[in-house]
């Protein structure tokens, strides 16, 4: 495996939105990179093509996917992963990622990412669908942690054992949301500090940072608001651990504007620096 | 290694892993409570908060049922909204709560999501608008939203290559003229006994429940209308009136036909309309050329 500390560390992103492309195009500002929604662009044509070429003739672009549901009952799909193949051949993604969840049955898709049971056997599942899905794709990929909302009694280990050992056996990647860790931990009342002191953060390959709304009895991963503190404590924790990995930070609702959504994106830069000095000053 | 190799698995799918999303599925696209709240029962009236006792653990702040009511808001939510997104007129037509419980709910449950790109989330609603909404307005309801559907595949369909006609003309006449010419796949034709597109641009400049509180622009009538959706050359989606000449030519194209049997199909027509293309048609077929409105390739979308 290559180490995730050898994969180039992009710097901040945000979540390329059609809110903001007038700004963007009118602006061109300069961001470190953008990350897209792969299912976005994996379309015959229009806009949103010509969209992405004026993008990508300017800046880095890194591939997430929403729909490969790598846990879902059904076989692998090799149409979908080969228009998600031929956009990265498009892209030059350095990597590409989707979610450790389930999304469809057998001809039902259900748009969403559900929780699987953490078990050993599903591990085994998980873990062989997506050492194919990185062969088949020949770019490294990594699996994103879930915001969940449920937890099943046929548990047999907590999340972050799961997680880790989905992408140990397959051999790819972790795309670390700290988000979803905080939520999935209020939601679970479990400490998100033993979360990721139990990672191989030596896999992380990037980051993802968003916001949540909470409503009292749980909170759920809405990505339209700012990053809440506890979010950027943990954040300050993990990045330094990971070696410094590419941040992205994402926002698909109640969009602000281009450059109040930047500025946002920013603090993890501050974050960043107030690491770098710590470490220069020797107080780590 | 081959693609054969890909699709074999070694470890298969756990058989308990398979039984608890099958059953996450059932509960979680059962049509949520007048309150937006989970049901008590599922469809097959199995007892919701029982079943997902066994299966989902509670916390101390929710009930394993209460747990599950969050995905099953998502599950609806999401799905609406994807349709009022991709059919603003016709849910501005009925009001959001209105079209979730007339339209949404009763087709998403006759016909739920069977692709994993939710652009394609709508793509049988005309047709069951026509076979299963019955009311007066039906005809009003069915050309919206074939309108809006056409919105939404010119937005993001096919652009084939357009050749340069001028050139193709000028290096061999007679083979152009048998060359069967098609419309590019984003190129909608659409003609009512109304002014939809009007109707639809004064509808869209408001949210769709404002117009619960104020009457509807007029929708202009009394002659019919014809229509050309398409992508400018900037790729902006677009649309225009034309006259009934045009719109019978064009629709020609849209099936794939040659410049001779062009000819012929307009030589059959009323003599009005064979003069009035006939003394057009030459600029016509620039303008749509210079438009990249047609192509030697076959499009896919009728």
């Amino acid at each position: 495996m290559v180490k995730a500390r050898e994969f180039p560390n992009l710097g901040i992103g945000i979540g390329l939105r059609p809110p903001h492309y007038e700004e963007i195009f009118r602006l061109q500002p300069a961001i470190d990179w953008f990350e897209i929604i792969s299912e976005n662009f994996m379309i015959e044509g229009g806009k949103p093509l010509k969209n992405l070429e004026w993008i990508l003739e300017r800046y880095p672009v890194v591939q997430h996917g929403v729909t490969l549901a790598i846990g879902s009952p059904t076989p692998l799909d090799f149409n979908y992963l080969k228009q998600l193949k031929d956009l990265t051949r498009k892209t030059k993604t350095p990597w590409v990622s989707d979610h450790l969840c389930w999304g469809h049955l057998s001809g039902t898709y259900y748009h969403d990412l559900l929780p699987l049971p953490y078990t050993k056997e599903v591990v085994k599942y998980v873990a062989e669908r997506a050492r194919i899905v990185q062969d088949y794709l020949e770019l490294p990929f990594a699996l994103e942690n879930l915001s969940s909302y449920v937890a099943f009694k046929e548990d047999e280990m907590p999340e972050w054992e799961f997680y880790s050992a989905v992408v140990e056996q397959a051999n790819i990647y972790m795309m670390l949301d700290v988000n979803n860790l905080y939520v999935s931990s209020r939601n679970h009342h479990f400490d998100p500090n033993v979360y990721y002191q139990n990672l191989p953060l030596d896999r992380v390959i990037q980051i993802h940072l968003a916001g949540h709304s909470d409503f009292g009895d749980y909170i759920l991963d809405t990505h339209d608001h700012p990053v809440c503190d506890n979010v950027w404590d943990l954040y300050a924790e993990i990045y330094p651990l990971t070696g410094g990995v590419s941040t992205l930070l994402e926002w698909d609702d109640h969009f602000l504007s281009f450059e109040q959504t930047w500025e946002e994106a920013l603090k993890a830069k501050q974050f960043q620096q107030e690491i770098h000095k710590r470490f220069i000053n020797g107080i780590r | 290694m081959s693609k054969q190799t890909f699709k074999e698995q070694k470890y298969p799918l756990p058989n308990r892993l398979k039984s608890m999303q099958e059953w996450f599925a059932g509960v979680m696209t059962t049509p949520l409570a007048q309150n937006q709240t989970i049901q008590s029962q599922t469809v097959n009236g199995s007892l919701i908060a029982e079943e997902a006792a066994r299966y989902i653990i509670p916390n101390p702040l929710l009930q394993s049922h209460q747990r599950m009511q969050i995905y099953n808001q998502q599950y609806w939510w999401r799905l609406l909204k994807t349709l009022h997104k991709n059919f603003p007129l016709v849910t501005r037509l009925f009001g959001t709560q209105v079209f979730n419980e007339k339209i949404g709910i009763p087709y998403l449950l006759q016909s739920p999501p069977n692709h994993w790109s939710l652009n394609v989330l709508g793509e049988r609603l005309p047709q069951w608008i026509k076979e299963f909404y019955q009311e007066a307005d039906q005809s009003l309801v069915l050309n919206s939203a074939h309108l809006d559907w056409a919105f939404m595949v010119g937005f993001i369909a096919a652009e084939h290559p357009s050749p340069d006609f001028a050139q193709l003309i000028q290096e061999s006449p007679e083979g152009f003229l048998s060359q069967p010419i098609y419309l590019q796949p984003y190129i909608h034709l659409l003609t009512w006994e109304y002014d939809l597109l009007a109707f639809r641009n004064g509808l869209l400049k408001r949210e769709a429940d404002d117009w619960l509180e104020h009457p509807f622009p007029d929708l202009p009538s009394g002659k019919t209308y014809f229509f050309i959706l398409y992508r400018s050359l900037n790729h902006h989606f677009a649309w225009r009136k034309i006259s009934k000449e045009q719109f019978l030519l064009l629709e020609h194209f849209k099936k794939g036909t040659t410049i001779d049997s062009a000819c012929q199909y307009i030589e059959s027509q009323d003599p009005c309309i064979y003069e009035h293309v006939a003394s057009h048609w030459h600029k016509w077929l620039q303008d749509w050329a210079r438009a990249k409105w047609l192509t030697f390739t076959p499009s896919n979308h009728i």
